[in-house]
């Protein structure tokens, strides 16, 4: 083991030369290009950070907006519960005055409805009444009723309005029919004549004729007049008055 | 060992370890000189793995003295790349590790040995430099020389000796054992190419880092 001095210095010049060499076409390219890469880097992360920041203040305003928004959401929907409130109320009112409506009508209804019932039942009764009346009078029917029917037809004439009557005979001949259920008596016959005549103002000539189907009482045509005075009619004015004549 | 000469440069003989290292010297050269064409701002596979080898040096170098890698990295980097390249070199085939001529390991030695004193006296000045060898105590001048002796030796003989060691001890297998024998052996030259290189420039490092930092010490 020797020292070579030519190796040994030759070794120190080629150490330095190579640590030029190395410095120049390794650590200083390298080094050269991990900076250029890191700048490269750093100003990506720059634009990175600018542009987070952009977008950090974008969405400040964004949410901002999205705020406001929100807080006009909230305004317009009370202003529309308040307004569906207030037309809930009106249309409930509404409704309270149909549905009081309704009901005076459906209770005018039923009143007619129990009007039109009663005046029915009224009728019936009433048809019942006269079916029974006339059943009953037919049975009491007999020269007695007849008379009595008489003399009532003989004071009710006296309450006829004698203008009227007068005013509606024509002139010439006036004749007086006269039924009854039962004959009447020469004395009757003379009796009415005679107030007919009176009451007219006019000389009459009389007919008398026997109807059994008048039941009791009688039966006075004059002119245009027919003047009532038997069971019949009075049972059919009756019947007629159950029917709402 | 006296180095076998190959040939003469006019009066200077060229030993077979000056021949490697400037073989070894003008790969490296043409080496990154192609490389350093491709190199981009989009690394491809050899310039990301370049820049790893150099970002690990300057990691290496920042973890031990800390702002100062751009200074050193140029010398201790060289020492690193250098010594591992003529270390592996001893594996090829009728070459020699150039790391296992002590002339080679001597100059390196001694490059690291000047650059303690320079990289010292660039940080402070020649006189606060040289004055931290008399302290404490200037008792202890000696000392201080004795160890920039020793460590500088042992630099020296510690990478020759280990690596004409496993050439010594390849070369013997081979010659007892037979041709693939030797294998394992290489691999743990591989490793100890590795190791030696990687304590060479480390050691270079503390030493540098020791001499700047016992000025920047006094300074505070």
């Amino acid at each position: 083991m020797e020292l070579d001095w030519s190796t040994f210095l030759l070794e120190i010049v080629n150490f330095l030369i190579l640590v030029w060499v190395l410095k120049r076409f390794l650590y200083k390219p390298v080094i050269e290009s991990i900076a250029e890469r890191r700048r490269r880097v750093e100003g990506i992360l720059n634009d990175a950070e600018k542009m987070r920041n952009d977008a950090l203040s974008l969405k400040a305003v964004e949410e901002a907006r999205l705020a406001e928004w929100e807080e006009k959401r909230q305004s317009m929907e009370e202003s529309l519960a308040e307004e569906i409130g207030l037309k809930r109320e009106r249309m409930l009112k509404a409704l309270d005055v149909d549905i009081e409506k309704q009901k005076s009508r459906n209770a005018a209804i039923e009143e007619r409805r129990m009007q039109e019932w009663q005046k029915t039942i009224e009728t019936r009764a009433l048809g019942l009444g006269a079916v029974f009346a006339a059943k009953l009078l037919s049975r009491l029917a007999g020269p007695e009723l007849d008379a009595m029917i008489y003399d009532l037809f003989m004071e009710d004439l006296e309450k006829i309005d004698a203008s009227s009557l007068q005013a509606s005979l024509q002139d010439g001949d006036v004749e007086l029919d006269v039924s009854s259920a039962f004959p009447l008596s020469q004395d009757k016959r003379k009796k009415l004549l005679g107030a007919m005549e009176e009451m007219t103002g006019r000389t009459l000539k009389a007919s008398f004729a026997t109807d059994a189907s008048l039941v009791g009482g009688l039966r006075v045509g004059i002119g245009a007049w027919v003047l009532r005075a038997c069971l019949v009619d009075e049972l059919a004015f009756f019947r007629k008055m159950g029917n709402g004549a | 060992m006296k180095s076998a000469y190959l040939f003469h440069v006019g009066m200077i003989p060229i030993s077979s370890a000056v021949a490697t290292t400037w073989g070894i010297m003008l790969a490296l050269t043409i080496f990154l000189l192609l490389a350093g064409r491709r190199f981009s701002t989009e690394p491809g596979l050899l310039q990301s793995a370049l820049e790893g080898i150099v970002s690990a040096m300057i990691d290496a170098i920042e973890a031990v003295i800390p702002g100062k890698s751009e200074t050193l990295l140029p010398f201790i980097g060289t020492l690193w790349v250098f010594i591992l390249i003529s270390n592996l070199c001893g594996i090829v085939p009728g070459l020699s590790a150039p790391t296992a001529n002590l002339s080679v390991t001597a100059a390196l030695a001694i490059l690291v040995f000047l650059s303690v004193h320079w990289y010292g006296i660039k940080s402070e000045g020649l006189k606060r430099y040289l004055h931290h060898y008399t302290s404490p105590s200037p008792i202890l001048l000696p000392f201080h020389l004795i160890s920039e002796v020793s460590r500088t030796v042992a630099l020296a003989v510690r990478l020759f000796g280990n690596i004409m060691s496993l050439e010594m001890a390849a070369l013997l297998v081979l010659l007892v054992g037979g041709l693939l024998v030797p294998i394992p052996l290489l691999m743990l030259h591989i490793v100890e190419a590795l190791v030696q290189a990687y304590i060479f420039g480390m050691l270079a490092l503390i030493y540098v880092s020791g001499a700047i930092e016992s000025q920047q010490r006094k300074k505070q």
